[in-house]
């Protein structure tokens, strides 16, 4: 969760992100409900108001979709924008999020990726805590006396369900041993599921023999859909043929409707209590027995969590990938779109709306969140969407299916300084083909009514710097800016003018949408540490869709 | 029709893999149970998810009823899938799918939920103004979890008091309890229907030779049929249905159902994970290859690969050309 959190709204600027992260790793059952009211009272700052409305700036991936800033990647290899439907998820690491503790994988899969120590209220899914009281009980030595006695049961804070309540004896010792419900029926699923593999496995057996054609042993295959390609001509092979099918050693009884048993007498003459008969979730928390009453409720071992790590599907290489363990939040790599690419916001909402055919101008602040300094032009909205030459394309043959090796040659390292605008396309077509074979196309759907009048100029970006962050006194530096391009401007941000025309055509009904491309300098590092040159300069572009229906308030 | 989003599959799926599962999908192999009956569409995009989104290897297409008979460890079971839109009857004989005797009919844990609520608005005896408010679809649901049950006797339950939220109590007469599951045994809605009536039309398409064989190895799966009382009150209602002799019923027979080792909602998910704990995906599951070369999963729907001709051809003819465009 904590994990999570910090991903999605840790944003450079904003100093009081950190109770989000830090309230929610707290075990409260409240804590997300809290941090929001944190969240609400920093709004009024309103330099936090755009947390809240994340889609009035989007950010065109790649693939097509239409994500704000915190949730998109850059890969610093393809030097492009990854949404998360285009890197693919992996799990890092097992923990428990209550007790913090790192579970290796294999034991997860054995402990059926639950924890071993902690345990969830059946009744409401919170964490249960142990609870002490004294008994007096006959002491050891002297069995006249009486001597106080510590025992322990487990209890749900929330919602007052105790193992008292469960029937479970109080244990004598803090950490259990808590009774551990068995599946009643784990032999009988044993045993089916053996005879299952036996007959896979001669199933195997006789497919491996050339001529042998029916697979007769499971009964998918037999009707199921899928024997009704035949790989071969059928060819009888007596010796398998011959051999009978195994019989189970197990088969399900059978009752008919006057061995069952009639309905208990409670359900007509008890009076019906909602409290005694468990919820849809309660009998799904507990999938083995499902219990009807709320009397069968146990406590159940907390389910674990998973750190996942990010991997870009083009280059295959990390994007994300957080420190090992649990209690840390930081990340060993962490290619956020938001440390790479310039940081656009709505800074002043439009004074009147907007209407066709009319003119307006509107306020954009920009970021550098890069250690270089960067030259940001305004072009209009310039995207391509990744399409196949052909709509309708010819089978895709094996060898173009993607192997490694293919993902491996070309990649996009070879973006130069000085590249002539050729070698430029050239590069960027074969890493859009790349992209068409590997990435899901999602190409979102959206409307672009608003046209920018672009200036020709060029803003020009300090790096940045984390200590003017909290110096109000720094000295801003003198870029010789027009005033009426870049009216004000503060350490690596600075506030743009623009003139926005919106299309004549277009219908009052449709919220006015910006589209913008926003071409930069972005300096690669990555290149330098590979080929062992200096950092190379290129020039990016990225593609916002700006909403200007909404206020930045 | 336009294509499902495949946001629709992936938003639960991911969920799925990475908070239940704890898995990177990629290096897993997947069984998929599904009803034989569901949308092309619907599985076509889920395979566009599972093979290009996760790149996933080897997936098994299972049909769920053929999941649920390998449970009971038998090869015979007449299925009866009870839903939350529909009931399905499927029989299995000896491992071979009866399809032509299937029947499918709207009478699935929303026809109870309809009911339900009629009958609690009319059986209301504190009915406050606002009882069509108060009882919203969850609410409904929770009654029908909680409270509902198959009634096999002439008696009535007693009156109860059913919390709406924390300031409103409404208290119903006992009928209603068992009133609504009613709907699916009786047979007088618009089609004519009742749930021991589907079974009976079931059998009565099915080979003669058969018939004796599935009457006695009934299945009964699917969540809506975990209401107490269920499966007593639809052998019961078998059993009288054929002594009554309608000229299209068979011959009076033993009506038997399986004792199953889980509870109903869970038979095909075990049946899926029996499966999937064989070398069976390897041996039946369609591999990514396959997928990214014809672009289909082979359905039994699909004359491209259940037809003469493309079993003399002996391999499938790919009818739509692969599209990564998800």
């Amino acid at each position: 969760m904590t994990g999570v959190a910090c991903r999605f709204y840790n944003i450079p600027d904003s100093g009081s992100i950190i109770h989000l992260a830090n309230l929610t790793s707290a075990r409260n059952p409240f804590g997300i409900s809290l941090c929001l009211v944190f969240l609400k009272v920093d709004c009024d700052r309103r330099t936090m108001a755009h947390l809240f409305q994340l889609d009035t700036v989007r950010y065109v991936c790649c693939c097509g979709s239409l994500k704000p800033i915190c949730f998109v990647y850059f890969c610093r290899h393809c030097l492009r924008l990854r949404c998360p439907y285009c890197v693919s998820h992996e799990v890092d690491s097992h923990y428990c999020g209550n007790c913090s503790e790192n579970m290796p994988s294999a034991e997860a899969k054995q402990k059926k990726n639950r924890c071993n120590s902690c345990y969830e209220c059946p009744s409401c899914k919170q964490t249960l805590s142990v609870r002490a009281t004294t008994v007096q009980a006959p002491a050891e030595d002297d069995p006249d006396k009486l001597a106080p006695k510590k025992l322990y049961y487990l209890t749900c804070g929330f919602c007052r369900w105790t193992s008292r309540d469960a029937g479970i004896e109080d244990s004598t010792s803090s950490s259990g041993p808590w009774p551990e419900p068995e599946n009643p029926q784990a032999q009988y699923i044993c045993e089916i599921t053996d005879y299952f593999r036996t007959l896979a496995t001669r199933e195997k057996n006789a497919k491996e023999k050339k001529y042998v054609h029916k697979n007769k042993f499971l009964a998918a295959g037999r009707h199921g859909l899928a024997h009704l390609l035949p790989k071969r001509f059928p060819a009888a092979n007596p010796e398998e043929i011959g051999k009978a099918i195994p019989l189970p050693n197990f088969v399900a009884s059978t009752s008919s409707a006057e061995e069952l048993d009639d309905l208990p007498s409670e359900f007509y003459e008890t009076e019906f209590v909602s409290a005694k008969v468990t919820s849809l979730s309660q009998r799904f928390g507990q999938v083995e027995t499902e219990p009807s009453e709320s009397a069968a409720l146990m406590p159940t071992h907390k389910q674990l969590l998973v750190k996942r790590s990010l991997r870009c599907r083009v280059c295959e290489r990390n994007i994300h990938k957080p420190e090992y363990s649990p209690v840390s939040i930081k990340f060993k790599i962490q290619l956020n779109a938001y440390y790479h690419v310039p940081q656009v916001r709505l800074m002043a909402p439009l004074p009147t709306p907007i209407k066709p055919g009319n003119q307006a101008r509107i306020i954009l602040r920009l970021a550098n969140p890069t250690q270089f300094p960067t030259s940001i032009k305004f072009l209009p909205f310039a995207w391509v969407p990744l399409k196949k030459i052909d709509e309708h394309p010819p089978v895709i043959t094996e060898s173009m299916s993607l192997s490694p090796e293919d993902t491996k040659v070309n990649l996009p390292g070879t973006h130069t300084s000085e590249s002539s605008t050729d070698v430029k396309d050239a590069t960027a077509s074969s890493q859009m083909m790349k992209e068409i074979h590997v990435l899901p196309i999602r190409n979102e759907s959206f409307k672009i009514n608003c046209r920018l009048d672009p200036p020709d100029e060029e803003v020009v970006l300090p790096p940045r710097d984390e200590t003017s962050e909290f110096d109000d006194f720094a000295d801003t530096p003198d870029f010789n800016d027009d005033i009426s391009l870049v009216p004000w401007r503060k350490a690596n941000k600075a506030a743009v003018f623009l003139d926005v025309i919106m299309d004549k055509e277009a219908s009052e009904d449709d919220p006015p949408v910006l589209g913008l491309t926003i071409e930069y300098d972005y300096v690669n590092t990555i290149l330098a540490l590979e080929n062992k040159q200096g950092p190379q300069k290129v020039r990016l572009q990225t593609h916002l869709l700006i909403s200007l229906d909404r206020s930045p308030q | 029709m336009p294509k499902p989003w495949i946001g629709f599959a992936i938003d639960p799926a991911d969920k799925i893999m990475l908070l239940h599962l704890l898995v990177t999908p990629k290096d897993r192999k997947v069984v998929v149970v599904e009803s034989v009956f569901c949308q092309t569409d619907w599985r076509e995009t889920f395979a566009r998810v599972l093979y290009f989104h996760y790149e996933i290897l080897n997936v098994l297409w299972l049909p769920s009823h053929l999941a649920a008979v390998s449970v009971t460890g038998w090869d015979t079971g007449l299925v009866v899938d009870m839903g939350y839109e529909d009931a399905t009857v499927i029989p299995v004989y000896k491992g071979v799918t009866i399809l032509n005797a299937s029947s499918s009919h709207a009478l699935g844990a929303k026809t109870i939920d309809k009911a339900l609520k009629s009958s609690l608005q009319k059986n209301c005896t504190n009915a406050p103004e606002n009882v069509e408010e108060l009882l919203t679809e969850e609410k409904i649901e929770d009654i029908r979890v909680r409270a509902c049950f198959v009634s096999n006797k002439p008696e009535r339950a007693k009156a109860f008091r059913f919390e709406i939220n924390g300031d409103h109590f409404l208290e119903f007469d006992g009928v209603a309890r068992e009133a609504a599951a009613e709907v699916l045994f009786q047979n007088d809605d618009l089609d004519g229907e009742s749930i021991p009536r589907m079974v009976l039309e079931s059998l009565a398409k099915c080979p003669l030779d058969t018939r004796k064989p599935l009457a006695r190895s009934i299945l009964v799966i699917g969540g809506t049929s975990m209401i107490p009382g269920f499966t007593k009150r639809l052998l019961k209602d078998l059993t009288e249905l054929t002594a009554e002799k309608n000229e299209d019923v068979m011959e009076p027979t033993e009506y038997r159902a399986f004792n199953l080792p889980t509870k109903e909602n869970c038979v095909a998910w075990l049946g899926g994970s029996i499966y999937g704990a064989t070398e069976a995906t390897n041996i039946r599951g369609f591999t990514k290859e396959y997928f990214l070369k014809t672009g289909v999963v082979p359905d039994w729907s699909n004359l491209a690969h259940n037809s003469f001709k493309g079993f003399l051809s002996g391999t499938s003819t790919p009818t739509a050309s692969p599209s990564k465009s998800l």
